[in-house]
C-alpha cells in the first residue's frame, strides 16, 4: 500500500512527528511506500535546523532525516504554516529581507497542494494530531 | 493523483489556536484540486459557523467570512452535528451558511463512505 | 470498510465514542493510552499502542477489553480499515 502521512503537532510540544516516526519505519518494514509525509499546523517545526538536541536525548529530526534519507521519502512542509512560524530558507530569507534562514535542507518547502496530491495519490492517509 | 471523497473534520474552536484557519485554508486548496470535498463540523467546531464574528476586534481574520467562502470554492457538502449545535444553544438560522444537520447515525455513514477524513 | 479512529489524549476518547460505528476499531495513541486503565475503560473493545502503554507503566493497569498493538499492529489495522480519523 501507498501511505501518505500528515503531522500536526511540534517536536517536544507533542508526541506527533515522534508517532509519526514509528508508524513509517513500521509502514516501510512491513514492505509498504510513504508517498509523502508532509507537515502543517505546528508540524512544520521539526524543519527548524537551528535545533540544538542534548546529546543524551533521541532527536526525532535527524530520525526522520536518516528513514528519509534511506527511503527516498519526501519530507515536505507547507510554505504559509512555515511563514508564520519562522521555518524560512535561503529564497524566502531573500525574498523577505531577513536576518537569517532556519529551514533544515533535508525539508523540502511546499504549498498545500502537495497534502491533497498526498490524500489523492494514497491508498491510506493518516494524520498525526497535535 | 486520483480524486478521493475526502471529508475535513472540524472539532476546535476559531481565534484560540491557528487550526481553525489553517485547516479552512487547506479545505480551500482540497476544493481548487477537484478532490470530492465534504465538511463536517462537530463539537467545538461548529462556532466556527455562528454568524456575528468580528475578527478584526483581534486584529485577525473572521473565521466566519472564510467558512462563508468555502461554496465559491465548490465546497457545498458542508455538515453540522445537530447535536453540538444543541448543545450549544445555536440554531440552524444563526448560522453564516447553510449546513445541512446530520445526527450521529448520519454522521457514521458520511464517515464510513470517506476514502480520507482529515481533522483539524 | 470499517474506520480506525486515533486517539492520542484521553479526553477526546468520549468524542471519539459518541461517532464510531460498532464495527469500528479505535486505537489509542500517545497520551490516549491513559483513557484504556481499567478505571477509566469503556465497555467497548479498545486497542492501544504498545510502546505508549510501556512507556507509561500502564501494562498491568489495563482494562481486560483493551488489546496491546505494536508498531506492525498499527500498520495492519491503517491496511484493514478506512478511512482513518483522529481525534485530540
Amino acid at each position: 500500500m501507498i501511505f501518505g502521512i500528515a503531522v500536526h503537532g511540534a517536536p517536544y510540544g507533542s508526541e506527533a512527528s515522534a508517532s509519526a516516526l514509528r508508524f513509517a519505519t513500521a509502514a516501510l518494514a512491513a514492505g509498504h511506500t510513504l508517498h509523502r509525509v508532509f507537515f502543517y499546523h505546528d508540524g512544520v517545526n521539526l524543519a527548524n535546523g537551528l535545533t540544538v538536541t542534548p546529546r543524551d536525548e533521541p532527536s526525532t529530526q535527524a530520525d526522520w532525516i536518516a528513514l528519509a534519507g534511506a527511503h527516498g521519502v519526501e519530507l515536505a512542509v507547507c510554505i504559509a504554516a512555515a511563514l508564520k512560524r519562522g521555518l524560512v530558507s535561503d529564497a524566502e530569507r531573500e525574498r523577505y529581507d531577513l536576518q537569517a534562514a532556519s529551514l533544515h535542507p533535508a525539508f523540502s518547502i511546499v504549498g498545500l497542494g502537495q497534502m491533497i496530491d498526498a490524500v489523492g495519490c494514497s491508498d491510506r492517509f493518516v494524520t498525526f494530531a497535535s | 493523483m486520483d480524486t478521493k471523497r475526502l471529508l475535513f473534520l472540524l472539532r476546535q474552536p476559531p481565534y484560540g489556536t491557528s487550526h481553525a484557519l489553517e485547516a479552512l485554508e487547506s479545505i480551500l486548496v482540497a476544493g481548487v484540486f477537484e478532490q470530492r470535498v465534504s465538511v463536517l463540523f462537530r463539537d467545538d467546531g461548529v462556532w466556527q459557523l455562528v454568524g456575528g464574528q468580528a475578527g478584526e476586534v483581534l486584529g485577525t481574520r473572521t473565521i466566519g467570512k472564510v467558512v462563508q467562502a468555502l461554496p465559491q470554492y465548490e465546497i457545498e457538502d458542508i455538515y453540522v452535528c445537530a447535536t453540538s449545535l444543541a448543545a450549544r444553544g445555536i440554531a440552524l438560522n444563526d448560522l453564516v451558511l447553510p449546513a445541512q444537520p446530520l445526527d450521529v447515525g448520519a454522521q457514521q455513514a458520511l464517515i464510513a463512505g470517506q476514502q480520507v477524513v482529515v481533522n483539524d | 470498510m470499517a474506520t480506525l479512529h486515533l486517539v492520542n489524549r484521553a479526553r477526546a476518547l468520549a468524542g471519539c465514542l459518541e461517532l464510531a460505528a460498532p464495527e469500528d476499531a479505535i486505537l489509542l495513541i500517545e497520551d490516549g493510552v491513559y483513557g484504556a486503565i481499567a478505571a477509566a475503560a469503556p465497555a467497548r473493545q479498545l486497542y492501544a499502542l504498545a510502546a505508549d502503554v510501556t512507556a507509561r507503566g500502564l501494562e498491568q493497569r489495563l482494562a481486560h477489553t483493551v488489546l496491546l498493538a505494536n508498531d506492525a499492529d498499527f500498520v495492519a489495522l491503517a491496511v484493514a480499515h478506512q478511512p482513518i480519523v483522529s481525534w485530540r
